[in-house]
């Protein structure tokens, strides 16, 4: 391990890590601006400025490693097309975050600078999570991830904001203290830390200890499932989510979550393959146990941002489904169909959490509350907003169509086709459940006069454009979902 | 040109989509402009890629995939679209009619508050259509057959303030919906047989039978497919018996009658059916249904055509009888017949209505017992409306003539003496009712109070070109050119086909003098009285009269048994089924507020529940590696 620091030359890295490379330069370059820059009302947008650019080269380049394959150090850090598509929705992702938080001044206005290089970082952290093939360096991308997160979740001057942050932080550092725990069983086992020469010991080391391999397993399970917010390792969720800035929660919502994903895959696949007949039932439990609770909470939610909240705990119960049915089933599982299905409702969700977190962050502007109430003749005061939300609430709760009809349909194919019919079901029956509250807001919008005066509320031109690319996302993945779902079963997934 | 067919249908789309954004206070000349120039490029188009067509044959379908759900073609879903010689012909006759209904509309609709609202909906159907039209597969003609019937419903019921036509609105698509049930239950049953919605696909299925599924052999599936798609097929064209709703459906504004009712729509079914005429080719029980419910259906519309009061009711079962001579002809596999009957029919039939609505615009009136002398008074309506009604009673040399004897001719051919009579009695009956209409509409003395005049040119200019087309879009099929359309359609394996002989034509002409003879002493000169007619033979004159008492039939036999039915549910589901519902609601409720109490705020719980997380898999996962094994 020593001497592989050493070997590495600047070439091969920027081969297999440009954009991370781009984007922490541009982090950096952000702190130098915030030391430098008197603290003037421009300044955010500079900052925002270089982000963004930073993330359009980085995307860029990431667009053109597509199908090439190569590895830095004896293969813990990966260049594949698996990295890549997770890549690309990262910083698509933040992205659209950026835009989002133009129009955020001023709520955090002395922390402008921060917040920006910070949602880099996170952007990073992410992406070194997708790309790692190492326990070492998966941990340094998810720690990077998780401090980014924990500071930016208590950006906002509010008690609630501190103790959103305060929560996501323990619960979040006793998440880490077991996957490092969970690891260190592992590296016990096996004397490595590569992944997939720990799969190849642990499948001969089965049978001898096998004790200890599933506790530093499921040790590592459980600090993943904080990530994804699954249950019951979800608690941390609802109060963080209403505590952070508006597009902060969209961030955890969607980027945060759509990294834990590629990490979970990644370890999973390639460190503990080889007996996933004997333990999958785990998953497909976890993925179950998730739906319901998730939309069941979601129901009696009051604050739209927990209500969020929940359902995208009932959201990450869905994700977990095809990497549950091919767990449970790993010889009769398509890994690439299965693989498709989860990015694919992966990107579509991502699409529909940040266009309604941009509706509930104009509402919330304007009517100085985050409560459903905020949202009750919304039609009257802004159809745009009101017609967009509903286009999102309704993918999310799976209405055909769209992109969440979509997704749900091809994740329930693969069930089916594995044979948990069960699990179908009762992805139909929560999305039941999901139509409930999501209608209720529905209904809210539309059918229910404004309360106050009916004043008409403008959207400021950024938020709009995010409105705008997700709702043509989720409409357009809901229409012609093949577009997509052609071209993913054929990338070089793992450089195969 | 052909590649570029979407177009046809895209056109339309967009024009709607633009006036939907302009909303309904659009101004009256703007909202026409937009429609009527929308549908003229699809008429351009359409001719065009109808001589590419004649010049080079048909294409393969354009398609592209649009759902993967598996592996093999079985599991891929393709959109697309398809042109060939019987729907460029159907382009070009649905974006004609089109185009003058909407320049007619300009004038017949003027001063209407939702105006703008009107022509949204005709562009919408006008897409539908001509979508339909250039679908490639069953799926996707399902999509737009769905899209139309919506239209319908909504232009039916465009009046929606009058309870009759909200009622008419309701009927007609309730009615097609039975049919519509049938058909989606036949593209469903050949999809599991098959594998594919393609028509051809389907079609070569059967006759080398690989079939998916065990419990129906080739023939029985290529019958009873045949069966379920026809049942659409008369829904949506109105055929015996579920022709009850045509009539109704007149309660619309008349353009919607000349466009949906009469050119478009309602043919349809016979486009489906000979679209896929493979399927029917394959069955020999299904072709004589059909060939017998179209015939069934010409005497029967026609019969009740002798005796209505309503000039626009007289025209709609004209059509329903129309509509079943080309079943009729499709039946006994004379399929370019048929086809060709559909393109003439479109012209005249779209002419009779566009030049009853000129009238009822000037009169202000349906009851023909209140019109009469208008020969006058509009004479560009009154010698249009002649045009297509020698075309529609079969005289030569005008359009109806030469179809309608292909088809008579064709039953004769097939050995079918008997759908031969019922077609020529129908035929008499056809000349009799519509000259029974003229003498009453244009002749004699004028019995209404208000005082008529013509129509203006945006509605006389499109009566004038389809009276054009009544006259002679028929020579396109006419022994005289060669029976040049039926070279262009070209026959499909199986059909067979019979040019009208000198003596069919003699025959069938001198019927339809007959008709128009008798017509004209009843009505014309007055020399014999319909009063005493109808009293000496009044049981069948109330038979007619009352349309076979079919709307009472079916009151008495399916509307109140289902109504009863509905109400015994009704109880079941308040009382029964909504209980659950509640109890469930509730009980997930009381569930959700319980689980909700661990939440509470406190991070010392949320971390203690973490714990209890991890202790919960340790244990699952060891029951599940060291635990008993069954």
């Amino acid at each position: 391990m020593t001497t592989v620091l050493q070997g590495i030359a600047f070439a091969d890295a920027w081969r297999v890590m440009a954009p991370e490379m781009v984007l922490t330069a541009a982090g950096f370059l952000l702190m130098l601006i915030d030391a430098a820059l008197p603290p003037a009302a421009k300044r955010a947008g500079v900052s925002t400025g270089v982000a963004l650019i930073a993330l359009l080269v980085a995307g860029v380049l990431a667009l053109r490693r597509f199908g090439q394959t190569a590895a830095l150090g004896p293969g813990s850090y990966l260049l594949d097309d698996y990295a890549l598509v997770f890549k690309l929705l990262f910083m698509g992702i933040t992205l659209l975050i950026l835009l989002l938080s133009l129009d955020d001044h001023g709520r955090a206005e002395g922390a402008r600078g921060e917040y920006t290089y910070l949602l880099l970082f996170a952007t990073v952290g992410a992406m070194v999570m997708a790309s790692s093939a190492d326990l070492v360096t998966l941990f340094v991308g998810l720690e990077i991830l998780s401090v980014s997160s924990y500071v930016l979740v208590g950006l906002r001057r509010s008690s609630k904001s501190a103790e959103g942050a305060m929560k996501y932080l323990v619960i979040g550092a006793i998440a880490s203290a077991c996957v490092l725990f969970g690891m260190s069983y592992i590296y016990g086992v096996t004397g490595t830390t590569h992944l997939a020469e720990a799969g190849y010991t642990l499948f001969q080391a089965w049978d001898s200890y096998r004790g200890i391999v599933v506790l530093g397993l499921l040790l590592m399970l459980a600090g993943f499932s904080v990530k994804i917010s699954v249950v019951p390792f979800h608690m941390w969720a609802p109060d963080a989510y209403e505590g952070a800035p508006t597009p902060i929660t969209a961030f955890l919502a969607a980027a945060s979550k759509a990294a834990g994903f590629a990490m979970l895959v990644r370890v999973f696949l390639y460190a503990f393959a080889s007996h996933f007949p004997e333990w999958g039932g785990l998953w497909v439990g976890l993925a179950a146990v998730t739906m319901v609770a998730g939309n069941l909470l979601a129901i009696v939610q009051r604050n739209v941002k927990r209500m969020l909240a929940y359902s995208s705990i009932g959201q990450a119960g869905y994700l977990l489904v095809p990497f549950a049915v091919l767990t449970g089933a790993y010889h009769g599982g398509n890994l690439y169909q299965d693989m498709s299905a989860l990015y694919f409702y992966l990107a579509a969700y991502a699409l529909m959490t940040a266009g309604a977190f941009a509706v509930l962050t104009v509402v919330a502007k304007h009517a100085r509350s985050e409560d459903v109430d905020a949202f009750t003749g919304l039609f009257r005061r802004s159809p745009l907003l009101a017609g967009a939300m509903a286009v999102f609430l309704v993918a999310m709760a799976g209405m055909p169509l769209t992109s969440g009809f979509a997704g749900k349909f091809f994740i329930a194919l693969g069930a089916i086709n594995t044979g948990y019919y069960w699990l179908a079901g009762l992805m139909f029956l929560t999305s039941v459940m999901a139509f409930a509250y999501y209608f209720g807001l529905v209904r809210r919008m539309y059918l229910q006069e404004p309360y106050g005066p009916a004043e008409s509320w403008r959207t400021p031109a950024a938020a709009a454009l995010v409105v705008v690319v997700a709702l043509v996302g989720t409409i357009g993945l809901g229409v012609a979902p093949g577009v997509m779902m052609h071209s993913l079963p054929g990338l070089n997934w793992f450089g195969q | 040109m052909i590649a570029y067919a979407w177009l046809v249908p895209a056109i339309p789309l967009v024009a709607y989509l633009l006036l939907l954004a302009l909303g309904r206070r659009v101004h009256e000349g703007v909202a026409a402009a937009i429609g009527v120039l929308a549908t003229l490029i699809s008429l351009v188009l359409s001719l065009m890629i109808f001589v590419d067509v004649a010049q080079g044959g048909g294409q393969l379908p354009y398609l592209w995939t649009w759902l993967t759900f598996g592996p093999g073609p079985g599991h891929t879903w393709q959109a697309g679209f398809e042109v060939n010689s019987l729907n460029a012909l159907m382009l070009v006759v649905v974006s004609f009619v089109s185009t003058l209904v909407l320049l007619f509309s300009r004038g017949y609709m003027h001063g209407d508050p939702r105006f703008g609202v009107f022509y949204q909906y005709l562009l919408l159907f006008v897409f539908s259509m001509l979508g339909l039209v250039i679908s490639p597969n069953f799926l996707q003609l399902y999509v737009f057959w769905e899209l139309v019937g919506l239209c319908s419903y909504l232009l039916v019921g465009f009046w929606y303030e009058k309870p009759e036509a909200a009622a008419a609105a309701k009927k007609s698509f309730v009615v097609t919906r039975l049919g519509d049930v049938g058909l989606l239950a036949g593209i469903i049953l050949l999809y599991l047989a098959t594998g594919s919605f393609d028509y051809d696909d389907i079609a070569r299925a059967i006759q080398t039978g690989g079939l998916q599924i065990h419990w129906i052999g080739p023939q029985g599936l290529a019958t009873l497919g045949a069966l379920l798609v026809f049942l659409g097929a008369a829904g949506k064209s109105a055929q015996f018996p579920l022709h009850v709703w045509l009539p109704d459906a007149m309660e619309g504004p008349t353009p919607v009658s000349a466009l949906i009712h009469a050119a478009t729509m309602v043919a349809a079914g016979v486009y489906l059916v000979a679209r896929s005429f493979a399927l029917f080719d394959a069955s020999p029980v299904a072709l004589d249904v059909v060939a017998y419910i179209g015939g069934i259906t010409a005497i029967l519309g026609a019969a009740i055509g002798l005796t209505q009061r309503d000039i626009k009711r007289v025209i709609a079962y004209s059509t329903i009888s129309q509509l079943g001579y080309m079943m009729m002809g499709l039946g006994v596999a004379a399929y370019s017949a048929a086809v060709f009957h559909l393109f003439t029919h479109a012209f005249f039939k779209a002419l009779l209505f566009l030049a009853a609505g000129s009238v009822i615009h000037a009169v202000d009136t349906q009851d023909l017992g209140r019109m009469g002398g208008l020969w006058r008074r509009m004479p560009v309506t009154a010698s249009t409306f002649l045009f297509g009604a020698l075309a529609l009673s079969g005289v030569p040399p005008f359009a109806g003539f030469w179809s309608k004897d292909e088809i008579l001719a064709s039953t004769l051919a097939a050995g079918r003496p008997l759908l031969f009579a019922l077609g020529m009695v129908a035929a008499f009956f056809t000349a009799f009712y519509i000259f029974r209409v003229f003498f009453l509409t244009f002749t004699g003395r004028y019995r209404g109070d208000r005082v008529p005049r013509e129509s203006g040119w945006v509605m006389t200019l499109p009566l004038v070109l389809l009276a054009l087309m009544a006259l002679g879009a028929g020579w396109a099929g006419a022994p005289f050119t060669g029976y040049a359309l039926e070279r262009f359609l070209g026959e499909p394996s199986g059909a067979s086909e019979a040019g009208a002989g000198p003596g069919v034509m003699a025959i069938s002409t001198a019927v339809s003098l007959l008709g128009i003879g008798l017509a004209w002493l009843m009505y014309g000169e007055r020399a014999t009285s319909p009063e005493a007619w109808s009293r000496s033979l009044w049981p069948l004159y109330r038979l007619s009269f009352h349309k076979f008492y079919f709307d009472e039939l079916y009151q008495a036999v399916i509307v109140r048994p289902a109504f009863a039915l509905g109400k015994a549910f009704d109880w079941v589901d308040r009382r029964i089924i909504d209980g659950i519902v509640r109890l469930a609601a509730e009980a997930t409720l009381a569930v959700a507020s319980g689980v909700r109490r661990i939440q509470t705020g406190q991070v010392q719980t949320y971390g203690l529940i973490t714990l209890l997380g991890i202790v919960a898999l340790i244990a699952v996962s060891w029951s599940l590696l060291w635990g008993v094994r069954s």
